[in-house]
């Protein structure tokens, strides 16, 4: 017996060797090392992140500057300049204790006060998300270099996701206070940061180089350099893919045509998924006689195909069974309010709903931005299903300050498509598309839809911090919000993300393009 | 006196008589027969709605439902192609048409008149020529809006400049010719001799540059189709090969028939404005037309 | 036609050719101010990212731009700038204007270069050879080619060379200034560029050889039916001869003129090429700037190509006056 259990193990452990031997997966540890090339679409109008949203400029920007927390992939707050913080119970009071020890790229000492200059001098008056934050901030003070306390008018559910590099990002005081215009600032071209990489060189329309900050504060990059060339032709971006030029180009930059060709190939790593939903819908004019009738809108829900539109623009990538905010929000998605449930697409039952309101035929127009060829081929086939109930609809192409005006400012329009980010949270980003909303300010609803009670749900909404709390007024709110259809809302993005097969530590961060110290290549 | 009615149709019929032996013309007066029986009886040509979006994406040629292929919004490339053609024609005519009523009217008048007037015009007619036209129709759709209307207002007008100069040079002939000289003698107005007795002289070389204007017409369309500047609610030429320019790796076809529709179009406007100048301008008869007349003629190219 | 003497000197006519251009320039730049401030929309919404922003940004954005004062105002500010040699500053770029086209126009014109010249060349060799051996083979050809070449449009032979030389056989890349990663450098890097600028300026410059060609044949056959040549002949100089000092010469006048005329309408094709093939040239620039409402770009492009039109034809006049000796300088 000894010596056939002898025999035994010693035969498993000889499986178990050469299993291991022969197996492929090996478990990798990160090598430091090499270049990342990523492509941009478009060039960034500048490299200040404080002074617009705009997306190129975002992601040349994230790793140069840091913030005071970053998201990692399961949406929780991550310690970035701040190591960690402490909520009061009433939820109005943060405490963030600072890393101490973090240099700016130029050398001098990272303290509070960068912090509450940028929050106040830069961010609340220039940054479009921050400026929603801002309007609840009663006071930011530093009672010491490291330590920042922010005290809120009132709770805010997503304060604390709305502090990254994305939303609230830290520009160095010294550099900025004495300066008039903060566009003209020498930082506003050359940034200075404490992000993992530093800025070297920016050619305009050809790219942006940065190298790796060796005394950064978190996980040092293991990539020398990061190059972001900027490819405006979409032929042009994915064929620099395919030969190896380029290593990774973002979702917001890759054609979606492409996407069954990547997949077939080998040597490249093709990601779907939905990390910060967006929403793509088409506003709707109240004041239009007939648009201004709910019936009117349940119909035209009814009428249009969202599976095709998926199918057709977004290569089967989006999720159409949503309700008024989307499904990706767990606490916004409920069976009642989905529209998939609600209003399935059934051209008969659309011309019931439209015979009912005393609608025959109907001529309306809608307005897309042409540069937008996902907004433009939806609305064709929007174009396409109404003609089947008797509407026609015709396209009117705007070029996107065109489309402002007349969308926002004057109302001049009966439909108009669209797509808003969620911003990671629905307070911060879907809110605005059905809250009372005066003229003329862009990007937020144009309907004229105006109900005080939803005005009054949703912003309990915003500020109750406790999910289980939050999903039942959310659930309120959105039971009348879906039976009113404000917004015709066609689908919630799923993104893909293609990059060179060979590399590792990608997208740990919830929007992919920041924490690009993690990256690395395998061989 | 003139006698213009015999003269016109005796004109009419010796500019017949040239063109129809010229092969190449008469080719092409066959393709733009063709294109406007597409044009025209499009819904019954067309086998399927050309803005019928299906799923069936992305099929290749050859198949009897589909017999050029599917677009990537499962569209018929066949009934788009001949659908197409109405933009096409539509805004290649009307355009030229456009063109032609204000060159012949600023030529007329500049040719005639002469003195300041022609200084003027003439000055202004260098300055349209100058300002490359493409990139002028391109910055003003992409102000005021798209649309069928406006295409061919943008592109009519910017056409004139070429017929203006033929004209006025026709006329500055003209003027002096004996019988409007006796027809001033006899107390004609200048109006009436600039469009009744001048113009009908002058509608040979007129037609031709008019024909041939089409032909641009119908590029400049496509080219502004291209750049995404078309009329969005229409099928068109320019704006299919718009879309197919993110797919040719995927489907050539979305690409190649389009611009073959493109070509022949322009192609036979310019091989029937040729025949009309070559007809109507017997000092070009070079293979062989070798008539004391055609010696004795000014002849220009 | 007077006698070369007669009259002014070459110098003058050339003194004159450009005091009649300048009008012509000043003229171009009110138009184009006009034409751009009277249209619709507002170049400083299209700055703002997507989410709202603060009213005070807006007006201070505005105010930055000279954009809150009335136009006459700006007109003529505009105007002392231009004559300074300052096209304003780019609403999206962010840099002076001149510096964005000027730095763009070089790769513009190398492609337009290119494309004139292979053109050229290759469309009057096809159509010398047309006229020498006329009904031949070569003139039917020739004849073809320049009919069926003008025909075409630009952005579609782009396309198809794309299929066929790019994707199909796999010879040439489909677009872009150069490849991406490599850094090369001196022959390396030229021969990398050559690689990626031949569809494009083949693209462009067949519209143009078919032109040059069916010119180049129709005016040398015209030339050589002329009274004069029947002169030389009859007085036994021989056909070579006739060919290229009386028949060339003559024949090279309207060819120089179109090559100058051309310039113009390559400015539409190169626009439409470099859109095709994702050359950064100002063709895309344009494109951009219109998307974008950049008004002080689309300002700058309009005036560098039209006064580059002015320049090209200029020259061409100078040229066409100095070989022709038969006419006059008034």
């Amino acid at each position: 017996m000894k010596k056939f259990k002898f025999g035994t193990i010693f035969v498993l452990a000889l499986v178990f060797v050469v299993a291991f031997g022969l197996s492929p997966v090996r478990a990798e540890s990160p090598s430091e090392g090499g270049d990342l090339v990523v492509a941009l679409g478009e060039d960034p109008e500048h490299l200040n992140p404080a002074l617009t949203t705009g997306y190129p400029v975002a992601a040349a920007t994230a790793n140069v500057y840091s913030a005071l927390t970053w998201r990692s992939e399961d949406g929780e707050a991550q310690p970035d300049l701040a190591k960690s913080w402490d909520v009061s119970d009433d939820y109005l009071e943060y405490t963030f204790y600072l890393q101490e020890d973090v240099r700016w790229h130029d050398g001098e000492a990272f303290t509070s006060a960068d912090v509450k200059f940028s929050m106040e001098e830069l961010l609340a008056n220039y940054h479009g998300r921050f400026q929603d934050v801002a309007e609840k901030i009663a006071d930011i003070e530093t009672p010491d270099d490291y330590t920042v306390v922010i005290t809120l008018e009132e709770p805010y559910a997503p304060f604390l996701s709305s502090m990254t590099v994305f939303d609230a990002p830290i520009l160095p005081r010294h550099l900025l206070e004495d300066v008039d215009d903060y566009g003209d600032a020498d930082i506003t071209t050359s940034p200075v940061g404490t992000g993992p990489f530093q800025f070297v060189e920016w050619e305009r329309g050809d790219r942006i180089v940065l190298e790796r900050y060796d005394d950064y504060h978190g996980q040092v990059a293991y990539m020398d350099r990061l190059y972001y060339n900027i490819l405006p032709d979409t032929a042009s971006r994915t064929a620099a893919l395919e030969t190896g030029e380029v290593d990774y180009i973002m979702g917001h930059y890759f054609p979606r045509a492409d996407i069954p060709r990547f997949r077939e190939n080998p040597d490249i790593e093709v990601w779907q998924g939905t990390r910060i939903p967006a929403l793509w819908f088409a506003f709707v004019n109240h004041e239009h006689p007939e648009l201004g009738d709910p019936l009117v809108r349940q119909a035209l829900m009814h009428a249009t195909d969202r599976d095709l539109i998926i199918e057709l623009s977004q290569e089967g990538l989006g999720n159409y069974k949503i309700g008024p905010m989307g499904a990706s929000f767990d606490f916004v998605d409920f069976p009642e309010t989905n529209y998939e449930n609600l209003y399935p697409y059934n051209p008969d039952r659309a011309r019931e709903l439209l015979d009912e309101a005393g609608v025959d035929s109907l001529d309306i127009e809608i307005i897309v931005d042409p540069a937008r060829e996902d907004l433009m081929q939806a609305a064709e086939i929007m174009q396409d299903n109404f003609r089947q109930i008797d509407v026609n609809l015709s396209i009117d192409t705007q070029e996107r300050e065109v489309m402002i005006e007349n969308v926002y400012e004057k109302r001049n329009y009966d439909l108009s498509m669209q797509s808003f980010t969620s911003g990671g949270d629905p307070a911060s980003g879907y809110h605005r598309l059905y809250t009372t909303q005066d003229f003329g300010t862009p990007f937020v609803s144009a309907t004229g839809y105006s109900k005080e009670e939803v005005d009054e749900l949703l912003s309990e909404a915003a500020s109750t911090p406790d999910v289980e709390e939050r999903k039942a007024v959310y659930e309120e709110a959105l039971n009348i919000i879906a039976q009113d259809v404000p917004i015709l809302a066609l689908y919630e993005e799923e993104s893909v993300d293609v990059n060179n097969a060979k590399l590792r530590g990608l997208r740990e961060s919830l929007d992919v393009r920041d924490k690009l110290n993690k990256i690395w290549w395998s061989e | 006196m003139s006698n213009n009615s015999s003269k016109d149709s005796s004109e009419i019929n010796k500019i017949w008589y040239y063109f129809r032996r010229k092969k190449l013309a008469m080719a092409g007066l066959v393709i733009v027969a063709m294109i406007f029986i597409m044009a025209v009886f499009a819904p019954l040509l067309a086998p399927h709605d050309p803005h019928s979006i299906t799923r069936h994406r992305f099929e290749a040629p050859g198949t009897a439902d589909h017999v050029l292929g599917t677009d990537n919004m499962g569209r018929d490339i066949l009934s788009r192609v001949i659908w197409g053609a109405r933009v096409s024609l539509l805004v290649g005519i009307l355009a030229s048409v456009t063109g032609t009523i204000i060159g012949i009217t600023l030529g007329a008048v500049s040719g005639y008149f002469g003195g300041w007037v022609d200084n003027l015009l003439m000055r202004i007619t260098e300055l349209f020529m100058t300002i490359p036209r493409f990139v002028l129709a391109l910055v003003v759709i992409s102000f005021f809006g798209t649309g069928i209307n406006r295409l061919i207002l943008v592109i009519g007008f910017l056409s004139w400049p070429g017929m203006a100069r033929i004209v006025r040079s026709e006329y500055l002939t003209h003027k002096s010719h004996p019988y409007v000289e006796s027809g001033r003698v006899i107390g004609m107005s200048d109006w009436r001799l600039i469009f009744i007795e001048i113009l009908p002289n002058v509608m040979p070389q007129v037609v031709v540059v008019a024909t041939l204007d089409i032909a641009t017409a119908i590029l400049l369309e496509a080219g502004l189709g291209f750049f995404g500047l078309g009329d969005p609610n229409l099928v068109s030429w320019g704006g299919m090969l718009s879309l197919a320019q993110g797919y040719l790796r995927r489907a050539w076809w979305m690409s190649v028939f389009p611009g073959l529709a493109i070509s022949l179009a322009v192609l036979s406007f310019n091989l029937v404005g040729d025949g009309l100048n070559e007809a109507t301008n017997p000092r070009l008869q070079s293979e062989g037309f070798n008539t004391a007349e055609s010696k004795l003629s000014g002849g220009k190219t | 036609m007077s006698k070369k003497g007669e009259g002014r000197s070459l110098g003058q006519y050339a003194l004159l050719r450009i005091a009649q251009a300048l009008p012509l320039i000043i003229a171009i730049i009110i138009i184009n101010f006009l034409l751009i401030n009277l249209a619709p929309g507002d170049p400083v919404t299209a700055l703002i990212g997507e989410f709202p922003v603060p009213q005070e940004y807006v007006e201070e954005m505005r105010a930055n731009f000279g954009l809150d004062q009335n136009i006459a105002v700006r007109l003529v500010r505009y105007l002392g700038n231009v004559l300074r040699g300052d096209l304003g500053f780019s609403f999206n770029y962010r840099v002076p204007v001149l510096d964005l086209v000027l730095n763009r126009l070089g790769r513009t014109i190398i492609l337009m270069i290119s494309a004139i010249t292979f053109a050229s060349i290759v469309g009057i060799s096809l159509g010398v050879a047309a006229a020498k051996w006329r009904n031949s083979f070569i003139d039917n050809f020739a004849v073809a080619f320049a009919t069926i070449g003008y025909s075409i449009p630009v952005f579609w032979s782009g396309q198809i060379l794309i299929l066929i030389f790019a994707i199909w056989l796999g010879w040439l890349p489909s677009g872009g200034l150069q490849s991406i990663r490599g850094d090369y450098f001196g022959w390396a890097l030229i021969v990398d560029r050559a690689r990626h600028m031949i569809l494009p300026m083949l693209a462009l410059s067949l519209r143009y050889m078919a032109l040059t060609t069916r010119l180049t044949r129709s005016s040398l056959l015209e030339t050589l039916n002329s009274d004069f040549i029947l002169a030389a002949k009859s007085r036994g100089v021989k056909s070579r001869g006739i060919l290229w000092n009386h028949g060339l010469r003559n024949a090279a006048m309207p060819i120089i003129t179109v090559v100058g005329f051309h310039f113009t309408f390559m400015v539409a094709g190169s626009a439409l090429v470099e859109t095709v093939f994702g050359w950064p040239g100002i063709g895309r620039l344009l494109y951009t700037s219109i998307t974008a409402r950049d008004f002080p770009v689309l300002l700058g492009i309009l005036l560098v190509v039209s006064v580059a039109v002015i320049l090209v034809t200029l020259i061409t006049d100078l040229l066409y006056a100095f070989v022709d000796p038969r006419v006059t300088y008034d």
